[in-house]
């Protein structure tokens, strides 16, 4: 609920092929691209690369865990742009998400110091009332 | 044309580089172009065909559009002037047509240029910012953009610690590994007058004291911020073989992509798309591992150097970090790389750096820092959209010869 995370993700930053994912995320859903021929989920909009013959229409937002596992993390120390340096050092992540796809986010909550590839980590939803907008952020669990 | 060896040359070099020129991009650009034409003892109005291939601008999202043209400045009469961009392997991409061009004979003399005024811009030296740099917006090509913004990864060192951590993860490479790549990179760069970092040694001790920018990565594991461009000239084997400078051919061109691999299959995060770039390039010029002289490799930050040493063979996968830190790639080194010093050393111009060593190098102009009888040069380059966990999915691997 916090100001510092407003000049974040603004809605006229969001091309329309990933608005549904941000919508979801303002319900506190976590859906990826799924193709309905075979399962396989994606993330962010993909025509599923595994079929010849497919099309769009067979794609489709779907809710998922919003759990997953560390693939790769860093911890950023400096940035010029002064709308992101107020939570500095944070740690960003690689997320292998139980369903497939790597997610790219920031780690919130202290830094464990076992940080490591394999961690166990869930979405943890930001609302960020003056945009509108709901982040996914990621924490580790417990 | 069925494969690219020696059949075009490149015969004129423009290299202005430095830091606080405060001139635009597009000054610095038309300055290197004018060295380039001059160098190559040609006229203004020899040159017919001109390309802007810049690291950011041109094509790419994000880029600002279109960038004025050079060509415009000088007053070239050029039958075409495009303007095309892939990050970092823009100069090898741009040389990929270029050579088409003067295939066809729609051109005979092609000037190839980048400018970068970083330096000024960062350092609020410009009026306005250059072309090119700005947020990605307005809803178009912007998938997954966002997610740099929110989560803070919106440079160019948080989206390639990744790879750095990964690697670390999977081959137990240190940061003291990235440290030789970055000392190596500033032993060459202190034989070399031209570079910024000429007469400021450093030591592993230095690079590990060195502030944490993006954890794993130190200061001295990026790549520095410069004004500077780079231009060549490119023309038919026999045209440049009438011209005051020897020759450096281009012997192969490869280009490799692994965006799916990136993005779908998860087995890339420790190397570039390096096979079919290397297969089609060395397969052009016919020439092995052991043929290469010395090797420019694209080094925006330490990491991309060791993956490439393993990539292309020097050593095996995952053996990067203790082949550079056994002096492998340092003067006397077994293979030199990034002679004149790098983009970690020298001065920031994307693959342009590189190309730019190698064209000097095959000339024979290198002086302290000269490689003995070198013939054949490795030039690579790395690029595409910076976007997250997927980026700069192209590699590009030229093979110039003399």
């Amino acid at each position: 609920m916090s100001s510092r995370w407003q000049e974040t993700v603004v809605p006229d930053m969001l091309d329309n092929d990933i608005v549904p994912f941000w919508d979801a995320l303002k319900k506190h859903e976590f859906r990826l691209n799924r193709c309905t021929r075979c399962g396989t989920h994606y993330w962010p909009m993909t025509l599923c690369p595994k079929h010849e013959d497919n099309g769009f229409d067979e794609m489709e937002w779907s809710l998922t865990s919003g759990r997953g596992k560390i693939f790769a993390w860093e911890v950023v120390h400096r940035v010029k742009n002064p709308a992101i340096k107020w939570d500095l050092p944070y740690t960003l992540v690689l997320v292998e998400l139980d369903e497939g796809p790597i997610f790219p986010t920031r780690l919130v909550g202290n830094r464990p110091d076992n940080l490591r590839v394999g961690m166990p980590v869930e979405v943890a939803y930001e609302d960020v009332v003056e945009t509108g907008m709901t982040l996914p952020l990621f924490k580790t669990v417990e | 044309m069925a494969s690219s060896a020696r059949q075009f040359a490149i015969v004129g070099l423009g290299v202005h580089a430095g830091r606080g020129f405060a001139q635009s991009s597009r000054t610095l650009q038309a300055e290197a172009a004018r060295l380039a034409i001059k160098d190559a003892g040609l006229n203004k109005r020899d040159i017919d065909g001109a390309i802007n291939a810049q690291g950011i601008g041109g094509s790419m999202p994000g880029g600002g559009g279109w960038v004025d043209s050079y060509s415009r400045v000088l007053g070239l009469p050029a039958k075409f002037y495009w303007s095309m961009s892939r990050g970092g392997t823009g100069a090898l991409i741009a040389l990929n047509a270029a050579m088409r061009a003067l295939d066809t004979g729609s051109a005979n003399y092609v000037v190839i240029a980048c400018g970068d005024a970083s330096w000024s811009d960062s350092h609020g030296k410009l009026q306005a910012k250059p072309a090119g740099r700005g947020r990605a917006g307005r809803g178009n090509y912007s998938l997954g953009n966002e997610m740099l913004g929110f989560s803070g990864a919106a440079t160019a060192g948080g989206l390639h610690a990744f790879f750095a951590s990964r690697h670390m993860h999977e081959y137990g490479t240190t940061s003291e590994h990235f440290g030789a790549v970055a000392v190596s990179c500033r032993e060459w760069a202190c034989l070399n007058p031209e570079a910024q970092m000429y007469g400021r040694p450093i030591t592993i001790e230095d690079h590990q004291n060195s502030p944490l920018i993006v954890e794993p990565y130190h200061l001295l594991d990026c790549c520095l911020d410069s004004d500077a461009a780079v231009a060549i000239v490119l023309t038919t084997a026999d045209r440049a073989r009438e011209l005051k400078h020897p020759p450096v051919y281009v012997m192969g061109l490869g280009f490799g992509d692994h965006a799916r691999k990136h993005w779908w299959d998860k087995t890339n995060y420790t190397q570039l798309d390096v096979g079919p770039a290397k297969d089609a390039a060395f397969r052009q010029a016919g020439i092995g591992l052991a043929d290469i002289d010395m090797a420019q490799l694209y080094d925006c930050f330490t990491a991309e150097v060791i993956f490439q040493l393993e990539d292309y063979g020097w050593c095996p996968k995952g053996h990067g970090g203790p082949f550079a830190a056994e002096g492998n790639i340092a003067p006397g080194g077994c293979i030199p790389v990034n002679t004149g010093g790098g983009l970690l050393s020298s001065y920031y111009l994307f693959d342009y750096t590189g190309l730019a060593e190698a064209v000097q190098q095959l000339r024979g102009d290198c002086g302290e820092r000269q490689v003995k009888n070198a013939e054949i040069a490795l030039v690579t380059g790395h690029g595409g959209e910076m976007l997250i966990p997927g980026m700069c999915s192209t590699h590009g691997c030229a093979i110039l010869g003399r």
